[in-house]
Parts: C-alpha cells; structure tokens; sequence
C-alpha cells in the first residue's frame, strides 16, 4: 500500500481509520453498556417473564423500534439538537458518534434481547426454586448463560457500525468511508478507494474472526 | 385460605405430615377445564411419596405449586405447618431453600462447571465461598462424582446430569425433595440407578420426597406411597401396593397393567375353545398377596369344581419388599360351579377378577 500512496495519503488513511476505530468503539462501548441494561428490561418485563410489567414494556420497546425505523442518515440529521446536547457540536467526528451511538443501542438492545431470550426457561424455573431472588437470576442465571450469544451480538453490531460509520462524512465525520468518497470517488483517486475497501474487509474479518473465537471460548454446549 | 385459620396450624409433631396441600385449585387463563381441581395430599416425613398420572392430568402443575412457581387459585401448601402462600418475597425465597427440586431435563446451567452448578443454590443463599468449596466437594462425594467436578454439564452423559440435578438439590440441607419426572429422560438402566440413589438418599439424609412420573416402573420401585391423579383430581391414594393390587378406577388399572403385565395378549381370547353347551367360560385374573398364595387353589378349584382351568400367563413381581403374584387363567364349566369356586378363592384371600366372561353361543370379550 505505501508504493501506491503517497505520504499524504497514507496520513490521511491513517487518520481516517483512527476516526473510524473512535466512531465505532465509542459508540459500540455506548450501545453496550446502555443496551444490556434495556435488553434486560425489554426481556424480564415482557409477558409471562419474571417481572412481567406491560405498563414499562410497551413504551420501552415502542421507542426501541421508532429508533429501529429511522434510516440512519436521517437520524443523523434529525437528532442534531440532542448531539448538540452530548458533543457541545453538530460536526466532526464527536457529533457522529452520538447518532451512532443511538442507533447502535437500540440496535444491540434487540439483538441481545433475543440472545437473553434463548435462555431455557426451565433454568430460571431452577433458580427460582433455590430461592434466587430477580437481580440473582439475571446476574448469576441469564448472563452468563447468554454470554456467547451476546458476544456474537456484540460482534455483529460493531460490524454494523463500521458500515454505518461511513455515513458519517454527511456531518463531517470522517472516517475510512468518508475518505473513500472524498478522494477516491470524488477526485478520482482508485487508488485510495482500493486501500479503503481492503482495509475495511481486513477490519470486518478481523472482527469477525475475533469474535467468532470469543463465542467458541464461551459456548460449553460442544 | 382464611387468615385466622393458618395461624392456628399447631406445630407439627414427628409423626404429623411434613408436607399438606389442601384443596389446591388452578385453571390457566384461556382454559375451560381446572388443571387442579381440589388435590389434597399429605406427605410424612421421610417416605417417598409419588404422584401417578398420563400427561395432562396435571401432575406438573401440581408440583410446581408446592414450592410456588406457580400460584394456585385457591388452597393451601403447608411445610411443616407453615403456610407457603403468605409468605413474603424474602420469606418464600428462604423457604424454598428448604425444598430441592429435580427436573426431567436436569436444568444445568451450561456455563458453569459440575462445581458450579452445585455451587449456584449456594451462592444464592449467600454462603461464603469457603464453606461453599467445602460443601460442594461434600455434595460430589454424595453422588459420586468426584472426579468430574471440572467437567460440563455438556460432557456428562444424562445419568451424570442428573446426578448433578440431585446434588445441586441437595445443597442448602433442605427437609424435602421435590422430583419432577426425575427419571423420565433417562434409559432404564441409568433410571434404576438414580431410584436407588434417591432412596439411598432419603434413607441417609432423612430426606422427604415428593416425586411425580407417569412410569410405574418409578412409583414401583421407590415409592411408599402413591396418589394417582386424573384431570387434576387425586382419584386414589394408599400405600402403593395396595393401591396397585387392588386398583380401584380404570387409570389405576392401567397403571397397575404396565406393571403386572396381566393384560390378555391380543388374540388369546379368540384362541380359546368355546365353552361347551351349558356351560361358561371365565377369564380370570387372579392375584395372590398374602401367605393364602401358598395353596394350590388351581387343583383344588379344579377337583372340588370340576373345572378345566387353562392358565394363560402368570408372573411373580414385588412391589418394594412386598412379593405378589398374578395368574390369568381360562376356567371352563358349570357357571353355578365357576361361581363357587370364585367364592372359594375370594375366601382365601385372594383378588379375583372377571376379565371376559362368555356363556355358550355369545362372545363377550
């Protein structure tokens, strides 16, 4: 690749990338921390569940789906006041981050929620026949016993997010995908494009790879 | 379910039933017929009590409103006196550790070691990790599963994961052992092992069990007592063999079938001689239990009679450490005569049952 680009392009991807890895780890860190918690709640106060509650159910995951619903480069635009909120900004690669964030939590709050859901019953029925109290079951039944599901979540998600991320040059960004429309496609540079597609399929396989192998180290069903 | 009448349960003496449900009732949302229709049981400390039914006839329900995963309508469950049902949260969870519960597919947590499994009930109940090391390798010891304490439930064949089912149970020391068709996914073999180590269990630990199956082979084999319940009704109940010797309804019948086999192969009637003309021939199942099975009642019914008797099939079984003996046999002549010998043999103590009757010229089967 440094044959093909000259030192100013190579900075430039370099620098894209580093965008690109900040846009995604912040808003995958974001998505997970805030995700797992609503996922619990989406699954535990879903009918029949351990704390069936439609009351807090409903609207929970009617606001999950509404932000589900919005193509994301609309939600980049349409959110601009709650960025302002968060960033202090509505450009730049720090703005991005918060609709990516956003949609990725409610992205991963769904995906989770299925990973959460696969949990045979019948061992919350167990623990609840040892006297596990709701924040016992999920803490030391539901988890844990979700935990190789949840990872493949997560990995799907960060996947997801590298795409979505390209997006972000809509708001000034940056990023690797950003880069590729700027000099590859508008100014003609093939070059740059090719060194932003192979980077990126080497990062999804990575990701990929990295979290197929976490899930493998997880499961202990054979 | 009155409030005064809860608090005026007396303390239970040694010989007063450990667990009492009375009058339980359930219907599902949705569903016309109850699942639960009034069971009242009572089960002693340290015997094994089992509950007998076909699927549907709302065994499962039953179990699982004795420590509460579900909620009766109406009715009382009384361990030891106390009234499960108006306990608090924190109240019920503490009571729950005094009741062990076994499930027909194990219910392991596949994340976690046979150690941590075992270890789960404990770390619910808050005990500190040192003392839990020391009973999990205890509990291990009790199973006999020492050497697998590392391995996961996935490596473990369904003997193994029950073991583990039984051991986990067992953690918190709790008085009563509930066992959900235990032994249901398991092969006979390994099925006989796991009966032999709840008794064994339940010998050593003085331990109570409440068990419900839809096998005989399990209320046979281990069960002191029996209730059979049919459309969420107990419709029998007694020591399991008399319940079975002398089984009242038809499902009890059934049940009693699987067990002795005495159920006419098929075809077998249609194989037998007529009877000749004025006289009768009876199919008979004759059960012998008490010490009157010594005498030869055959030949004698045979030369006081005057009767042919064809025996068709015969077995000799027990029932825990009770033998009894079941013979079918085909009695031909004089239905005056058939009469008197039935009397005969009744007089000795004997079961007799008429399975088929048929006079000359009139099939009835």
């Amino acid at each position: 690749m440094s044959t093909l680009l000259n030192p100013t392009m190579q900075i430039l991807l370099l620098q894209s990338a580093g965008e690109t890895a900040w846009m995604v780890g912040v808003a995958a860190l974001v998505a997970i921390a805030v995700g797992l918690p609503l996922a619990l709640l989406l699954l535990v106060t879903s009918p029949g569940h351990i704390a069936a509650n439609a009351l807090i159910n409903r609207p929970v995951a009617a606001i999950v789906n509404a932000v589900r619903s919005v193509p994301f480069i609309i939600l980049m635009v349409a959110v601009v006041p709650f960025t302002r909120l968060i960033a202090g900004t509505s450009i730049g690669t720090a703005a991005a981050t918060v609709p990516l964030a956003l949609a990725a939590t409610a992205f991963i709050a769904r995906l989770f929620e299925t990973a959460l859901r696969d949990v045979d019953h019948g061992l919350i029925e167990a623990a609840q026949a040892m006297g596990a109290s709701r924040g016992q079951i999920i803490r030391k039944v539901l988890v844990p016993e979700a935990a190789p599901g949840l990872v493949a979540a997560i990995t799907v998600t960060l996947i997801s997010l590298v795409g979505y991320s390209a997006m972000a040059g809509a708001i000034g960004g940056g990023g690797l995908g950003d880069l590729g429309i700027r000099f590859g496609y508008q100014r003609f540079m093939p070059e740059v494009m090719a060194a932003v597609v192979v980077l990126l399929i080497l990062v999804v396989q990575g990701l990929q790879s990295l979290g197929d192998a976490l899930v493998r180290r997880l499961s202990h069903r054979q | 379910m009155g409030a005064s009448m809860a608090d005026a349960v007396p303390p239970p003496a040694s010989d007063a039933p450990l667990l009492r449900l009375l009058d339980i009732r359930k219907t599902y949302r949705g569903s016309s017929a109850a699942a639960l229709d009034g069971v009242s049981i009572e089960v002693r400390p340290g015997e094994i009590f089992g509950i007998i039914g076909r699927s549907g006839a709302g065994k499962s329900s039953l179990i699982r409103c004795v420590n509460l995963l579900e909620r009766p309508d109406t009715g009382q469950v009384l361990l030891a006196g106390q009234d499960l049902g108006r306990l608090g949260r924190d109240a019920l969870a503490a009571a729950r550790r005094g009741i062990g519960m076994v499930f027909q597919h194990f219910n392991l947590l596949a994340s976690r070691t046979v150690a941590g499994n075992i270890a789960l009930p404990l770390e619910i109940a808050g005990i500190p990790a040192s003392t839990r090391r020391e009973r999990v390798k205890e509990l291990l010891r009790l199973v006999g599963l020492e050497d697998r304490a590392d391995a996961y439930p996935a490596h473990l064949s369904g003997g193994q994961k029950q073991r583990v089912g039984i051991a986990r149970a067992l953690a918190t020391n709790p008085t009563l052992l509930l066992s959900d068709e235990a032994t249901s996914a398991l092969d006979p073999e390994t099925t006989a092992e796991i009966l032999a180590l709840i008794r064994e269990l339940r010998d050593r630990l003085r331990l109570t069990v409440l068990l419900i199956t839809h096998e005989m082979e399990v209320v046979k084999t281990i069960c002191d007592r029996v209730a059979v319940l049919e459309k969420g009704r107990v419709i029998e109940q007694g020591r399991v063999f008399d319940v079975f010797t002398r089984p009242q309804s038809d499902t009890a019948r059934q049940f009693a079938a699987q067990m002795t086999g005495e159920m006419l192969p098929k075809g077998t009637v249609a194989r037998l001689p007529e009877p000749r003309p004025g006289e009768m021939r009876r199919i008979l199942r004759i059960l012998f239990t008490s010490d009157a099975s010594t005498r030869a009642v055959i030949s004698e019914a045979s030369r006081r009679f005057g009767l042919d008797l064809n025996i068709i099939s015969g077995r000799i079984d027990a029932i825990g450490l009770e033998p009894f003996g079941v013979l079918v046999v085909a009695a031909f002549g004089d239905p005056v005569h058939v009469a008197q010998a039935i009397d005969r043999m009744r007089g000795l103590d004997l079961e007799v049952d008429d399975i088929a009757a048929a006079t000359a010229g009139s099939e009835v089967a």
